[in-house]
């Protein structure tokens, strides 16, 4: 792999009106780790997660993905370059199963040929059993299993922010963006998904996570990205950004 | 019997048992013209409420266009067969591609429209073709419309009475149906359901939410245009009241009352709004009123239509018998 950073952020701007959410950050994501985007609320991380993954339209700057231009791309386009995200409220599909919600995220997997699907060739149906077992296999992998039969919305919070990170998984990502994973967790529940993103890690694929839990934060990450009032405060190993003045001010909201 | 089993034992079953009454119900209804009339109407129902149940049941997105297609396609077969004087069959081709490539076309921009403000949009889209078909009276024939529209023929073969149209009908209403499920069995048919619960989280999954949408409504725009080809050759005349509006609010009631989300749903509610004014005519002067009395309360108590009451009744039927048989063992 010659770009060792699968991610770059280079100047990215938000406004809503007059308001600046995002305001010319830069930063990179190096392949193959848990970088965490932290800050005081109102700093703009979830913004900034919105428009790399192709939700919210940019205002200005780009984004990179393994050092292709990825500015401006749809949400699916960008899926299809191998990003995936979860959102702070789960962005479950309610009328399909667990297993279901996990086909749906293979998408950019095999064909979406309509004409394959109103006759079901035969290729199509092997190629559909497939993503039905790869989609169990990931249900299995975050514990989820049992439940694969089940519609999504009979599932406990908990199980339903799980059911997301299998989701996401499902489509094979080469880097998952994550909007607050551990926001209405239980303390095991955390512990569960702390031990998951690390077997994600080992598993080569990239984590970008915004989250406020700071526990969490600090024994999960191994790169942290601080973020002030839309702008570009501070970066670092967990130890350092704990021990950094300016971030601590940012934080207790001193001058 | 597990419910994925009884699933599967209901897909093998239910196309075979579909197939098969097809063929025999006109023994069954003893040759009746009269009563094939009514099955093929309910046929030609059927057909446009596949495309609708793809748009609207399964992608979530009202539109109220189905009969402005339907009128699209039986003006194209109408003009096609008198004007030029094409065979039926080709008529019906013509009629498809039509409405089709108009479908294509008015989804880009109208999709964007969500929720009620599509489906104003999919109206007014027919209020202007309906003015533009009866201010057109040198081709149209404006109000009055255009008679003594041929039966459409394969060889010296006519379908020119109700028993072979019936055939046609239902062989037409049968291969969409085929189509349809297995569009709906397919991924395409889980992103579909998925964009119609959210599209951000259709998006970020990969689904292309325009695209989706745009065959969809598409399909839909064929397969009714193909309907009201259907449908002005079986009467011999067409003329614009048969496309207003109201067409379309019944196809959408049709789903209501059927259910949205399968095409059991879309079969039975075909069945009901075409069975009951008829049965409910003894009734006179309130014959409407008792309908509409019925309508409300198939919306009101059954919120997934006669097809959902169906299957939760034959779940529970499944379970109950289960644990009678499980006690029975003991």
């Amino acid at each position: 792999m010659t770009e060792p950073h699968i991610l770059s952020v280079e100047g990215l701007t938000r406004r809503y009106g007059g308001v600046v959410a995002v305001d010319g950050l830069t930063f990179k994501v190096r392949r193959g780790t848990i970088t965490a985007l932290i800050g005081p609320n109102g700093a703009g991380k979830t913004t900034t997660l919105n428009v790399i993954s192709g939700i919210t339209p940019r205002s200005g700057g780009r984004v990179f993905l393994s050092g292709e231009d990825a500015t401006d791309l749809r949400a699916d386009q960008i899926c299809r370059r191998g990003m995936a995200r979860t959102f702070q409220t789960p962005q479950v599909f309610r009328s399909l199963t667990v297993r279901e919600n996990l086909v749906v995220a293979t998408m950019r997997l095999g064909t979406t040929s309509i004409a394959a699907a109103a006759f079901r060739t035969a290729r199509l149906r092997k190629e559909e059993e497939g993503f039905r077992r790869s989609a169990d296999e990931w249900l299995d992998w975050v514990g989820l299993a049992h439940c694969a039969d089940r519609p999504i919305g009979s599932l406990s919070f908990g199980q339903v922010r799980m059911a997301e990170v299998a989701r996401v998984l499902a489509s094979k990502p080469d880097i998952i963006l994550m909007d607050e994973p551990a926001s209405g967790l239980s303390r095991a529940e955390t512990q569960t998904l702390r031990s998951v993103l690390l077997r994600i890690r080992d598993a080569a694929i990239t984590v970008l996570l915004v989250e406020h839990n700071m526990p969490f934060v600090m024994s999960t990450a191994e790169h942290v990205v601080v973020l002030d009032k839309g702008r570009f405060l501070a970066e670092g190993d967990p130890a350092a950004i704990q021990a950094d003045a300016a971030v601590r001010n940012a934080y207790l909201g001193r001058g | 019997m597990s419910a994925e089993q009884s699933r599967a034992f209901g897909r093998q079953i239910l196309p075979v048992a579909g197939i098969g009454l097809v063929g025999v119900l006109p023994v069954l209804l003893g040759g009746s013209n009269s009563l094939l009339n009514i099955a093929v109407l309910i046929g030609i129902y059927f057909i446009v409420c596949i495309g609708l149940s793809l748009i609207f049941g399964i992608g979530g997105q009202l539109s109220l266009a189905q009969a402005a297609f339907y009128g699209i396609g039986a003006y194209t077969s109408a003009l096609f067969t008198t004007k030029l004087g094409a065979p039926v069959l080709l008529g019906f081709c013509a009629a498809a591609l039509t409405a089709g490539v108009i479908g294509w076309i008015l989804a880009a921009p109208i999709l964007r429209l969500r929720t009620v403000y599509l489906a104003m949009a999919t109206l007014a889209f027919g209020e202007i073709l309906i003015t533009l078909i009866r201010e057109n009276r040198g081709l149209t024939g404006g109000s009055t419309g255009l008679l003594n529209l041929p039966a459409p023929a394969v060889g010296p073969f006519a379908f020119d009475t109700p028993l072979s149209y019936y055939y046609l009908v239902w062989t037409v209403a049968l291969a969409a149906a085929w189509v349809a499920r297995n569009i709906i069995r397919s991924r395409i048919g889980l992103g579909l359901r998925a964009l119609s619960d959210t599209e951000i989280g259709a998006a970020s999954c990969g689904v292309d939410v325009a695209r989706f949408k745009t065959w969809m409504f598409t399909l839909g725009a064929v397969l009714a245009g193909i309907a009201g080809a259907l449908f002005v050759h079986y009467i011999t005349f067409i003329s614009p009241d048969s496309f207003s509006v109201s067409f379309s609010i019944l196809m959408v009631m049709i789903l209501a009352i059927g259910g949205r989300d399968s095409l059991a749903g879309a079969l039975l509610g075909a069945i009901a709004v075409t069975v009951l004014p008829i049965l409910l005519a003894s009734y006179d002067r309130y014959s409407e009123l008792i309908f509409g009395v019925l309508f409300l309360a198939a919306v009101m108590f059954l919120p997934n239509g006669l097809a959902g009451a169906g299957s939760s009744l034959v779940r529970r039927l499944t379970v109950s018998a289960r644990s009678s048989g499980e006690r029975a063992s003991d």
